[in-house]
C-alpha cells in the first residue's frame, strides 16, 4: 500500500514539475519570442524582415540607434539595414513616415502611388490557426447585422441566431426567448434555396466596427456555400457557385471600402480562395506548404502586390503574388512569382535553450500557439539523447550513491534503490526532487 | 465498507456540520453577490451588448466564482482535518478495527461528497442565472469555464489534506507543491472553455491523489516511514 | 487466539543518535496487570506509542496477539482498548453520539457498560464532551473501552488532569471489571501509589534501555531500603554523595541505589544489611550491621529507590 501511494504521489509530482519547472525556466530565461515580421519590399523586389533575437548581434548592433539592438532588420539575401532603411525599403507599409520625410507621392513600376492610392489598397486579413473551428470553444450563437439600418453607422442587432438542424433559430435578447416569425422567415428562405440544416461553418464579420454590412456566409450540411445579408429585416441569400471540389471549411469576412474583396475561404484540401464581392467569384492562391491547422496565414494587400505570409512556430513563408486582375474567372487560380521561407529567430538555439533541454528531459504544456483550447502534451527534449539523457545519468548515478553511502551494509534496499534510480534516469531532475521531497528522514 | 462510510460519515458529519452550514451559505451569499453583478450588467447596458462582451468578448461576468470552490475546500479541509491533529486524536479513528486505507478513504469520501455538493448546488445557482438572461450557448460554456474551478477546489481539497496528515515539514511541502501545481493550470486566465479538453486529464489525477493522499496517512500512524 | 497477549522481541529504537531501547525483550501474559515504570526520559512513551502501532520500531518487533503493533489487523484490532494520555477523545460529540459512533464498529460492544459508568457523572445523554471536565470525560474514555469487551487494554497515563476523586473512581473501575483474569492490562502512570491496589506486575524501565519485569508483591517483598544516619558516614561521606548523585559506581554487587538526603543516608537493595555492609567496606566505611535501620516502603518510595530520583 506505502509503495502504491509512494507511487502515485511520484506520478503526480512528476507531472507537476515537468509543468512547473520549465515555465519558471522559461518566465527566468527564455522568454518567448515574437514571430517574425517579414514582407515584400516592392522597392528591393525582395522579402525583408524584422525579427527580435535573443542574444547578440554585432552587425545588428552596429545598426541599431543605440537601442533595441535585440531586434533585426534584414533582407532574404542577408543584408543587415537599419530601421530608417527599412522602412524607405517598405514605403505602403510605413507611408504616413514616407510622408513626414516628404518621400510621397511615390514612384514605383511606372505608376505613381499617394497616400490615398496606398490607404485605399492596403489591406491586411489574417487567420490565425487559432481561428478555426475545433480550435476554439465553439460559440454557434451569433449577431446578423441589419444591411441597411438607416443610418450612417451600424447598429448591433437585438436578437442573434444559431443554426441548428431545425433551422435559422433567432433569439432576442431582451427576453432571452426564440423569435418563432423571424426563424421561420429566414429558416424557409435559406430552405427554398437549397440550404440543408444544420450549417457545418458560419463566417462573417460579427462587428459594427467595419464601413457596412458585408454579410455572413455559411456551410451547409453537404457543404455548400451560401451567402446571406439581413436587409430590411428580409434575407437575401446567394448560393455560391463553387469551383469544382472545393468544400469551404473556413470563411473569413472583412468589409473593405474598396468593395474589391470581401474576404476569402479556406477549403478542405488547404486551399485559399479570394471572394470578389462583385460576383462572389471565388479566385484561388496557390499558397504551397500552407497547413492551416498549424500555420498562421496573413494575406497582405498593396497596391502592387498581394502577399501570402505563413507561419508556424519555427519557420515563416512568404508567397508573393501579383494582384488578381478583376477579369479572372470563377475558379482561377493566381501563381506566385516569388516565395521566400525564413527559419524564425525564436526556433534558433540559444545557451539558455540548450540549458532547458539539458535540465529537463521532457515538459509538460497546455498552451499552443495554434489553437486556443487547452490540452496536455509532451514534449521530449530536443537533445535528449546528448543532452538531457547524460544529465539524468549523471543524477541517476550520483543518487544511487549517495543512499548506498548513506545507509552501509544491510540497511540500503538494492530493490529500491534500483527503483529510484530508474525513476530520476527517466524523469530527470523531476524524481530527484519528488524523491528528496516525498522519501522522509529516518 | 458500508459499515466504516456510515460509521466516519457520522462523525465527520458532527464534526463538521457547523463548517458546513457556514460554508454553505458563505456560497449562497457569494452566488447572490454574483447574481447582482449579472443583474447590474443589464441595468447597465442593453442586453444585445452584454451578450457581445460575453458572447463574442469573453468577459466572465461571474469570474469573481473562479476562487469560491478553492477556497471553500481549504476551509472545510481545515475545520475536518485539524480538530483530528489537535494532540492527535485521528489515532483515535485509526485505532478502530478498519482497514487504514478503508478508514482514510471514508474521511476522503466525506469531504469530496460535501464538495461535490456544494459546488452543485453553485453550480445550479450559477445555471439558473445566467438562463435567465443569456442563451443556451453562453450557459453551456459557462460550465465549461467554471468547471475547472470546481475540479481545483477538489484537488485543493486533497492537497490540504495532505500538508496537514503529513507529520514532517518537508514532506507536507509536497501537499502545497502539489496544490499550487494542480491547482493553477486549472485557475489560469484562459478563454472562457478553453480548459474543456484537459480536464478529463485533469480528473484522472484524482484518483491518482486520492491513493497517493494514503502516504501521509502512513506516515501519521506510524511517524517513521520504511 | 493461542497468541501472548504482548511479545516485545529484541527491540531497538533510537531518537537521532539518543538511544531508548537496545534489544529489549519481554512478554506479558495474558490475564495479567502490568505497571509500566520509569521515570521521565527513559521511553515508557516510546514503548505506549510502539505497543499502540503509532510508532515503528527500528528494529525487533513488538507483537500484539501475534499481529506486528504497527502493522495489527482490524480483528486483532478488536481484541485491544487503548486508552490516550489525557483521556483523549472526539469532544466534538455528546455523549450518546460518541456511544452511536464507537457501537458500529465493535461487534462486542457491551453499551450497558458505558452507560453503566457515564450515568454515574449524572449528566444528560446530550452533554457534550467538550463541556466536560478532565476527571468527567475519562470516565466516559473509560466506558467507552470497556464497552469494546478488549481482551488486552493499554493506558498511557491514566492519572493525568484526575484529581484523587476520580483517580479512585477510575482505578476502582478497573480493578472490580478488569482484574479477572480475562483481561491483560499495560498501564502506565505518574501516581505510582495507586498501582499497589491494582497491579500484578510492574515492569521497570530504565536509562539505557534496561527493563526489568517483576511480581509487584514480589518486588515489595524483596527490595529494602536501609538508612544510614549521616553521623555512621565519616570519611566515606563525600564518595557516598558521588555514589548518590551517579558519577561514581556502586560498589559491591548487592546495591541497587543509595539516596543521600541532609542527615542520612538510604541504600536500597534485594539483599540484606550484612551484604550491605560488606559492600560499604569495599569503600573502607567499616559499620555494624545495626548501624543500618531498615525502612518501610509504599511502592512510591519502593519505584524512587529503585530507579532514582534523577
Amino acid at each position: 500500500m506505502r509503495a502504491l501511494a509512494f507511487v502515485c504521489l511520484s506520478v503526480l509530482s512528476v507531472l507537476v514539475l515537468s509543468w512547473a519547472l520549465p515555465k519558471l525556466y522559461d518566465t527566468a530565461l527564455l522568454s518567448p519570442l515574437a514571430k517574425t515580421h517579414i514582407f515584400y519590399s516592392p522597392v528591393l523586389e525582395q522579402c525583408i524582415y524584422t525579427e527580435q533575437i535573443r542574444g547578440y548581434d554585432e552587425q545588428a548592433a552596429a545598426k541599431s540607434e543605440g537601442h533595441h539592438a535585440d531586434i533585426v532588420y534584414k533582407d532574404e539575401t542577408g543584408r543587415y539595414y537599419d530601421r530608417l532603411a527599412f522602412e524607405a525599403a517598405l514605403p505602403f507599409i510605413y507611408y504616413r513616415n514616407m510622408e513626414m520625410r516628404g518621400l510621397l507621392p511615390l514612384k514605383l513600376q511606372g505608376r505613381t502611388f499617394d497616400r490615398a492610392a496606398i490607404e485605399q489598397a492596403r489591406r491586411v486579413l489574417e487567420l490565425p490557426a487559432r481561428h478555426l473551428d475545433g480550435h476554439h470553444p465553439p460559440q454557434p450563437c451569433r449577431p446578423l447585422l441589419e444591411a441597411d439600418p438607416g443610418q450612417v453607422a451600424l447598429v448591433y442587432p437585438t436578437d442573434r441566431f444559431r443554426v441548428t438542424e431545425q433551422g435559422m433559430i433567432f433569439t432576442h435578447a431582451d427576453t432571452n426567448e426564440a423569435e418563432t416569425e423571424l426563424s421561420r422567415l429566414f429558416s424557409t428562405a435559406l430552405a427554398a434555396r437549397g440550404f440543408v440544416f444544420p450549417a457545418r461553418h458560419v463566417g462573417g464579420n460579427f462587428s459594427t466596427f467595419k464601413p457596412y454590412e458585408g454579410g455572413i456566409f455559411m456551410v451547409d450540411a453537404r457543404g455548400a456555400l451560401f451567402h446571406l445579408l439581413r436587409r430590411g429585416g428580409q434575407p437575401v441569400i446567394n448560393k455560391i457557385v463553387l469551383p469544382e471540389g472545393v468544400v469551404p471549411r473556413h470563411v473569413l469576412v472583412s468589409e473593405s471600402r474598396e468593395r474589391l474583396w470581401l474576404g476569402f475561404v479556406l477549403d478542405s484540401r488547404n486551399h485559399l480562395w479570394l471572394i470578389r464581392q462583385s460576383d462572389m467569384a471565388l479566385i484561388g492562391l496557390d499558397v504551397p506548404g500552407y497547413v492551416p491547422d498549424h500555420m498562421d496565414c496573413k494575406l497582405i494587400f498593396d497596391p502592387l502586390y498581394l502577399t501570402v505570409v505563413t507561419s508556424d512556430n519555427a519557420l515563416v513563408q512568404t508567397t508573393v503574388f501579383d494582384l488578381p486582375a478583376a477579369e479572372r474567372k470563377n475558379g482561377e487560380i493566381c501563381r506566385a512569382f516569388h516565395t521566400f521561407r525564413h527559419e524564425m529567430s525564436r526556433a534558433r538555439e540559444s545557451w539558455q535553450s540548450r540549458l532547458a533541454d539539458t535540465l529537463f528531459p521532457f515538459r509538460l504544456d497546455f498552451v499552443k500557439e495554434e489553437t486556443v483550447l487547452l490540452r496536455p502534451a509532451f514534449s521530449l527534449s530536443r537533445h535528449w539523447l546528448l543532452h538531457a539523457m547524460p544529465f539524468c545519468l549523471l543524477l541517476a548515478g550520483g543518487w544511487y550513491f549517495v543512499q548506498y553511502r548513506r545507509q552501509p551494509g544491510g540497511g540500503f534496499s538494492f530493490r529500491q534503490g534500483r527503483a529510484e534510480t530508474a525513476l530520476i534516469l527517466l524523469t530527470g531532475l523531476y524524481g530527484l526532487i519528488t524523491l528528496l521531497l516525498l522519501k522522509n528522514e529516518a | 465498507m458500508y459499515r466504516i462510510l456510515a460509521g466516519i460519515f457520522f462523525k465527520e458529519c458532527i464534526k463538521t456540520r457547523l463548517c458546513m452550514l457556514v460554508l454553505t451559505l458563505i456560497s449562497l451569499t457569494y452566488m447572490a453577490w454574483i447574481w447582482l453583478g449579472v443583474h447590474r450588467l443589464f441595468l447597465l447596458d442593453h442586453p444585445e451588448i452584454v451578450w457581445y462582451r460575453v458572447m463574442d468578448l469573453g468577459q466572465i461576468p461571474y469570474g469573481a466564482l473562479a476562487v469560491l470552490p478553492v477556497v471553500c475546500a481549504c476551509i472545510f479541509c481545515c475545520c475536518q482535518f485539524l480538530p483530528e491533529m489537535r494532540d492527535e486524536r485521528l489515532r483515535i479513528s485509526l485505532h478502530l478495527p478498519c482497514g487504514m486505507a478503508q478508514l482514510m478513504l471514508a474521511h476522503f469520501f466525506f469531504g469530496l461528497l460535501f464538495l461535490a455538493l456544494l459546488y452543485l448546488l453553485d453550480g445550479l445557482l450559477l445555471t439558473l442565472m445566467l438562463q435567465r438572461h443569456f442563451p443556451q450557448e453562453a450557459v453551456h460554456t459557462a460550465h465549461l469555464t467554471s468547471l475547472p474551478w470546481f475540479l481545483a477546489g477538489f484537488f485543493a481539497y486533497l492537497c490540504t489534506a495532505y500538508a496537514i496528515l503529513e507529520p514532517q515539514r518537508r514532506s507536507r511541502l509536497v501537499g502545497v507543491l502539489l496544490g499550487l501545481g494542480l491547482c493553477a493550470p486549472l485557475l489560469l486566465t484562459t478563454a472562457p472553455g478553453a480548459l474543456a479538453p484537459a480536464l478529463p486529464w485533469f480528473a484522472l489525477l484524482l484518483p491518482l491523489l486520492l491513493a497517493g493522499l494514503l502516504l501521509p496517512s502512513m506516515n501519521f500512524r506510524h511517524r517513521r516511514v520504511q | 487466539m493461542t497468541s501472548q497477549p504482548i511479545s516485545i522481541e529484541h527491540l531497538g529504537h533510537s531518537y537521532g543518535g539518543h538511544l531508548v531501547y537496545r534489544d529489549l525483550s519481554l512478554t506479558f501474559e495474558a490475564g495479567r496487570i502490568y505497571g509500566l515504570l520509569g521515570k521521565n526520559g527513559v521511553g515508557k512513551t516510546t514503548l505506549i506509542k510502539i505497543l499502540m502501532g503509532f510508532l515503528k520500531p527500528r528494529s525487533g518487533v513488538c507483537r500484539i496477539f501475534g499481529d506486528p503493533a504497527y502493522a495489527i489487523r482490524p480483528q486483532t484490532r478488536e481484541r485491544v482498548g487503548l486508552l490516550f494520555e489525557r483521556h483523549l477523545a472526539y469532544d466534538f460529540f455528546t455523549i450518546s453520539q460518541i456511544e452511536r459512533f464507537m457501537a458500529r464498529f465493535y461487534p462486542r460492544w457491551k453499551a450497558e457498560r458505558f452507560y453503566g459508568l457515564v450515568d454515574v457523572l449524572g449528566l444528560p445523554q446530550n452533554h457534550r464532551i467538550a463541556h466536560m471536565s478532565e476527571g468527567q470525560r475519562s470516565q466516559v474514555v473509560l466506558g467507552l473501552m470497556l464497552a469494546q469487551d478488549p481482551e488486552l487494554l493499554i493506558l498511557d497515563d491514566y492519572s493525568m488532569g484526575l484529581d484523587a476523586g476520580y483517580r479512585r473512581l477510575f482505578v476502582d473501575y478497573l480493578r472490580e471489571n478488569l482484574h479477572d483474569g480475562r483481561h491483560t492490562v499495560v498501564l502506565t502512570s505518574h501516581v505510582i501509589q495507586d498501582m499497589d491496589r491494582f497491579v500484578d506486575e510492574v515492569v521497570f524501565l530504565r536509562r539505557g534501555g534496561e527493563a526489568c519485569m517483576t511480581g509487584l508483591a514480589d518486588f515489595m517483598e524483596r527490595f529494602s531500603c536501609y538508612r544510614l544516619d549521616a553521623t555512621f558516614a565519616g570519611t566515606a561521606e563525600k564518595v557516598l554523595r558521588e555514589m548518590a548523585m551517579g558519577r561514581q559506581a556502586l560498589p559491591g554487587k548487592h546495591l541497587v541505589n543509595v539516596e543521600a538526603h541532609a542527615d542520612f543516608y538510604e541504600f536500597f537493595t534485594f539483599h540484606t544489611a550484612r551484604d550491605i555492609v560488606e559492600d560499604l567496606a569495599g569503600l573502607g566505611l567499616h559499620l555494624s550491621p545495626e548501624a543500618l535501620q531498615e525502612s518501610p516502603m509504599n511502592m512510591e518510595d519502593a519505584f524512587v529507590g529503585y530507579t532514582g530520583r534523577c
